[in-house]
Parts: structure tokens; sequence; C-alpha cells
């Protein structure tokens, strides 16, 4: 290693984005996916944490709610054994204090039921809306006040497709979606910026999805002009930044480097475009193949952990297109292209995990030219922080 | 655990209302304690904090040692007192009704319910960084056991080391910081903390330090900001400013900074960065004499002041610096037609 090799502090630079760098727990005061729908069965409780907030997700009579997950009595959490003696109430496995889902308030203890704390305490609940499979949870400061709508933290709507075939948003009617989630280790914000980073085609190189179709994916795509990466800020609606691939005359990609003798695999051209948005969801149009999109949440946990969701989402219009659907997630997409190509992703970000924890990444990377829309998505996420999530534990820093 | 005959009192039995003396560890606080109302609701109702937890008489934290009067607890129902405790005048204060005058001693301060407690510890110095040719950032980091919390525009006590000299430095990182704070200190010729940050002062130092201390803060109602800031009187402000952050209001937010001299500027870089994340945020950089810097005027904080700076009535104004920047930017302010109790100012002297 030489000296110059040291020159990475991006401390100065850093500034430009401060509140984003800060944000190392997440971005309180907005609306996460909490679970697939199907994963929460009439009568049953889930445990979830976000921002380190530990919530119970408990559905009754058909209807989702969403709870402190820590019993005021002793600190449990209700989800460690699931306890529903009643629709419309969630009771504590310990000693029986049992919470009404509307305002959380204590109804009854099991084995008390005229304990004088009855109907005097409770614990908080959190804002719950389900849409097309999916539980959102508003979820940040208890005081926050009416939660602005869900549609202002998902990816906006499409409407300028080039081949005049938006994609569908996930709150469309018609639409059917698949998809998965699961913990990983690594902070939220490197998960969200590997997803939009146009640099990373590289590690994507040998992935089984694109020998399959024979597609051609650039080793790169570098920007020609500032305007390849749109900042789009509505509002009151969604604030993300768009890689514009949709223009041909933005880019340049790189098909070959003949200093190393690699060349782009694959001899089908396909288009797809990507976006992240505020507090942290990516949208890739047209992918893994046409007419689907794929969204990505990246839900921070903790510091150190995020929930990564990965959904695909088609319009359909008969039962038959709904099997195809199936059909073809089941046997291609999950398979390749959750599982597959963006496991590539995954083991990426758990590898830079370490740098940017132990090593101080943020102010110790040195970013390039490949990086101009990462660099964008910092300055406009820090500029819409409705809160930042805490670490709730009191014996660490 | 005791159970009180099932004859309770009627709380028809209370007309009146009586006067009940608190008295904390550090003092004395005296509530009136309407009748049918109890002991508890009455103090909360007074803004004067206590003890409590579940509010219904069950877990027995409320506790408070009746000294002299009469304050008595429905009867009939379980409390978690031992029958010796109530003989020595134990209650709960969230049950308890006062039938006259009383006095009752609680066995903690007055201060450790205050929404900031202020605590003393010894910090540890995590960076020294020179930020211009006389101010020092000094980032300080608290012990992992020591619960500190403060408002964005209060200040700390730090002894200088070595000596027994006590310095008074606001905080210029925000109130979400808890463990690790930052100051921007203005270094002199001479002076206790000036020379230790000249000549001695190294990461891993310990400081003793108490706080947080002061008043000076943001007002609750929102409307427009307009800070005005002397030199390092810049720290507080940083700190609100965090605090406006993630205030989601769209108010303009004004920030004058001035310094005597080119070379007491700093943190121009910062103000920058700020502006760039915080579009609401308009910084205004004055010198006393002609600089030859973009941007920044020449004059003093009150001189580049403008009637559209305070122009919406709801406009809250904020000053720290020297004390006579302070009564300059006040007369101005009242001048231009603000009122006085939406000016706040902190006072700092050289030290």
């Amino acid at each position: 290693m030489t000296a110059s090799s040291h020159s990475g502090s991006s401390a100065g630079v850093t500034r430009q984005y401060a509140p984003y760098v800060k944000a190392d727990w997440g971005y309180a005061n907005h609306w996460y996916p909490a679970l697939l729908s199907d994963e929460l069965e009439d009568g049953t409780v889930k445990g979830i944490t976000i921002g380190g907030h530990d919530i119970a997700v408990r559905r009754s009579a058909g209807k989702a709610y969403a709870l402190s997950d820590r019993c005021i009595h002793r600190g449990v959490k209700l989800s460690a054994k699931p306890m529903c003696l009643s629709e419309g109430t969630i009771t504590c496995w310990y000693h029986g204090f049992t919470y009404g889902l509307e305002d959380g308030t204590l109804t009854t203890i099991v084995g008390n039921p005229d304990d004088s704390l009855i109907g005097n305490a409770g614990i908080r609940t959190y804002p719950v809306e389900e849409a097309n499979g999916i539980i959102y949870v508003f979820v940040g400061d208890e005081d926050f006040g009416t939660p602005p709508p869900l549609s202002s933290d998902l990816p906006a709507r499409v409407t300028n497709d080039p081949n005049n075939n938006p994609v569908p948003h996930l709150l469309d009617e018609g639409i059917v979606i698949r998809g998965i989630h699961r913990k990983l280790v690594g902070n939220w914000r490197l998960a969200a910026e590997n997803g939009l980073d146009p640099g990373h085609l590289l590690v994507h190189w040998d992935n089984q999805i694109l020998v399959a179709l024979d597609r051609a994916l650039p080793l790169g795509v570098n920007a020609l002009t500032d305007s390849a990466t749109e900042e789009i800020d509505l509002p009151d609606g969604p604030k993300g930044v768009m890689n514009r691939y949709d223009r041909p005359d933005l880019y340049k990609p790189v098909l070959d480097n003949p200093k190393v003798n690699m060349k782009a695999r694959g001899t089908v051209p396909h288009y797809f475009r990507t976006s992240l948005w505020v507090p942290g969801s990516l949208m890739v149009e047209h992918w893994p193949i046409t007419d689907h999109v794929q969204y990505e949440f990246y839900v921070p946990i903790d510091d150190h952990h995020h929930e990564y969701w990965e959904i695909i989402a088609t319009r359909v219009t008969s039962d038959e297109d709904i099997a195809e659907f199936n059909f073809k997630y089941d046997n291609f997409m999950l398979p390749l292209a959750l599982e597959g190509f963006n496991n590539s992703d995954v083991f990426a970000r758990e590898a830079t995990e370490e740098h940017y924890t132990r090593f101080d990444g943020w102010n110790n990377e040195m970013l390039c030219d490949m990086d101009y829309s990462i660099i964008a998505w910092r300055k406009l996420a820090a500029r819409y922080p409705r809160g930042f999530f805490e670490s709730p534990f009191q014996d660490e820093d | 655990m005791s159970i009180a005959p099932t004859d309770a009192i009627p709380e028809s039995a209370v007309t009146t209302d009586n006067n009940v003396h608190l008295k904390f560890t550090d003092g004395t606080k005296t509530i009136s304690v309407p009748a049918g109302t109890t002991i508890l609701e009455a103090a909360n109702a007074a803004g004067v904090r206590l003890v409590s937890q579940c509010t219904v008489g069950t877990c027995g934290t409320c506790v408070g040692r009746v000294a002299c009067g009469d304050v008595v607890m429905p009867e009939g129902r379980v409390y978690s007192l031992r029958q010796d405790e109530m003989a020595a005048g134990h209650r709960l204060l969230c049950q308890s009704h006062a039938f006259a005058e009383s006095e009752v001693e609680l066995d903690y301060p007055a201060a450790m319910l205050d929404e900031y407690p202020v605590i003393v510890t010894t910090a540890k110095v995590g960076a020294v960084t020179w930020l211009g040719e006389s101010v020092v950032e000094l980032q300080l980091k608290l012990p992992k056991s020591v619960r500190f919390s403060f408002r964005a525009g209060q200040y700390v006590r730090m002894r200088v080391p070595g000596t027994d000299e006590w310095r008074s430095y606001s905080m210029a990182s925000g109130e979400r910081e808890r463990k690790k704070l930052t100051f921007t200190i203005r270094v002199l010729p001479s002076g206790a903390m000036s020379d230790y940050l000249r000549n001695v002062a190294a990461v891993g130092d310990q400081i003793d330090l108490e706080g947080p201390i002061g008043g000076f803060g943001l007002a609750d109602d929102p409307g427009p900001t307009l800070m005005i800031a002397g030199g390092t009187g810049l720290a507080p402000m940083l700190s609100m400013l965090e605090t406006l952050q993630t205030a989601r209001t769209d108010f303009p937010i004004r920030l004058v900074f001035g310094c005597t001299r080119e070379a007491d500027l700093f943190h121009l870089d910062e103000l920058d960065a700020r502006r760039s994340f915080m579009r609401n945020l308009g910084v205004r950089v004055v010198v006393d004499e002609p600089v030859d810097i973009p941007d920044v005027l020449t004059g003093n904080p009150v001189s580049v002041l403008t009637p559209e700076d305070v122009a919406h009535p709801q406009t809250s104004a904020y000053l720290c610096g020297p004390p006579a920047m302070l009564q300059a930017a006040e007369e101005r302010l009242l001048e231009l037609g603000m009122s006085a109790e939406r000016i706040h100012a902190e006072q700092f002297l050289p030290s």
C-alpha cells in the first residue's frame, strides 16, 4: 500500500448530507412494510422490529393491528409466545395482561380480572394499512400526529414508460404480488445504495438468470450528464432519485474492457430502470422480465441489520393470468431472480458492512464517477428526515 | 400488604381544598389539593412531578410519609403497604386525599424528575479539532452508564483539567446525541481553558462536567426563526438547527453569524453543508472588517438585519454572543417591531 491509498477520508463531503450519515437506525415517522398479508393468519400474532421498535402485529376478524411488542408489566415480548384469547385483544402469555387492539388499553388480566390497573394502563399502538398483500406500519414518534398517506412513502407511480406501458404501482388495483423478506446483516443504507448503484453490475456478471435469458447486461453504465440521475420531489408525495436508463442519450454502457480482457455477455438487450425512494425502497421497472416490476424495501431493524424485502408485481385480468404469474414466480423469478440474482447483492452488502461500522466507512470511502447516483440519493434523503430512529437500548452508546 | 377495613371513607367527606406541602430532599413545593382529587392528580395539575407508575394504588411507587396533617386513602381494598408502614404514616399519593393542611415527606429530590436532570460526571475527550485560527471544536464522550439528555440551546459547566476553574459552554451537537457532545470554544491569548486547549488537550483526557443547565432553547410555537450568533455563540444555534431539521415546518430559518475579524470565522463549510440539506435555511455571515470571501458581508450581525427578517408576526428570535452584541440586537429587534417575549437571548462572557 502506498501512502496515497490512505487519502480516502471523505469527512468533508459527508457533511453535505450529514443527516443521512447520522441515520444509522433509519428514518423515523415513515411507513414501512411489516409482513406479507399471507404471513399473518387470522387470530395470530407475529413479532417484528423496525428501527428499534419491537412491534406485535396481530390479525383479528380479518383486520391487522400493530402494538408495542412489550408488556407493560414485566416487559416481555408478547410475540414470544403468542396468545390470542378473544377477538379484539392480545394477551401476554406470562401473567395474562390483555390489551385491546384498537387503542392498546389494558382490558383485563386473565388471573386477576378486578386488578386496579385494568382500564388505567396500556401499550402504544401503531397505524396500520394493508394493501395488495402487504401490511404496512407507520413507525416513529408516538406524538407524531396524523401520518402522511402511505403512497408518500412508496415508490412513485410511473407514467413515463418508454414503451408506453408503465409498470404497476404497489397500490394499483388489478395486480398480483409475490415476494419474500429476510433479516440480513448490514446497515439499511448500504443495502439501499447497492440497489441503486449503477456501478455494481459487475457482481451480477455471472448470474444464472442472465445466462438463461441471454441478457445483455453491461459491465457498467457511465453517466454522460448531470441529469442522468433525476431527483423526484413530489409535494406531499414520494421523494426519490431515478437513474434515467430510459434516456440512452444520458448513458454510455460499457460492454468490454480490453485492459482486463472482459466482455459483457449475452445478446438480448432489455430495458429496465432503477429508482430509490425515501425512506428506503427501490423500484426496478420491467425486471426481471417485461411488464413486471421488482420492488425492494430496506427496512432498518437496528444499526447493523435490516429486513430485505423483494417483491415482484404485475398486472392480471384473469385467474389464468394469476396462475401463469404464480408458475413463473415459483419456477423462475423466485429461484433465479430473488434468490439467485439478488443473493449477489446480499453478499456484496454484507461484505461492505464491516468497513462502514468498524472503520467509519462513511468518512473513509472514496466514491468514484460511477457513484453519482448514490451521491444524489444521499443528498435527497438528507433533506427529508421526518425524524430519526434511535437505539432503544440503555446499555449501549 | 394490608387490607383496609371495608368501611371506605366516602369522598364526600372531603369538602374543602387543602394545601399539601411536598417536602422533597432538595426543597418543598406546596400544592392545593381540591376536594375529591388525589394528591398525585393535584400535583400533576400543578406541574409538580412526583414519582409514580400505576396511578391506581397497586405498585407502591408513589409512596410518601405524612409528617403532619390528615391524609387518607379509601378503605376496603388491597394496598402494597404493610400495616407498620401505614402506622408510620406512609401513604400512596395516587390514592390519597387531603382532609387537612398536611406535610408529606418524599425521599428523593424534585430535580430527579426534571425533564433534563442535571448530572455530574467525568467525560473523556474524543477529539480536539481546530476549526480556525482561534476556535477549537472539543468533542466529549460521556460514560455509557450516564443517562444524559438536554434541550438544544442548553449548556454544561466543565472543569478545566488540572485546575479548579469551571467554564460554561453550549452544546453545538444536537439533542439526539447524548453520549457524544461537541462544543465550539474560542481560544483566547490567555485563560485557563484556552491554555489547556492550546497546549495540553489530548484525546483521552478526562474532564469533569455538570449539566445540562440553562433555559435557552426553541420556543414551542412554530413560526419563522431568526438566529443571531456572535462568534462561538453559533454553538447553541447549530444544536437548535438539528432540532429544526425534523420539525416538519416550512417556515424560513434565518441565521446571522458575525465575527469581528476574518481570522475568527469558522464553520463556513458547515453552514454551507447545512444549507444544502435544509432548504428553508438562509445564512448570512458578516465580519466587522471588509473581507475577500464570497457572500460574506461587512458590518455586524445587527447592521444586516432587515424588516423582512421579523415581518412575520410569529417570528421568534434567538440571540447568543457577547453582551454588547446582544444588547444591540435586542434593541434593533424591538425597534423593528418584535415583541420582547419573542426574543430569547443567551449571554456569554469571554473566559
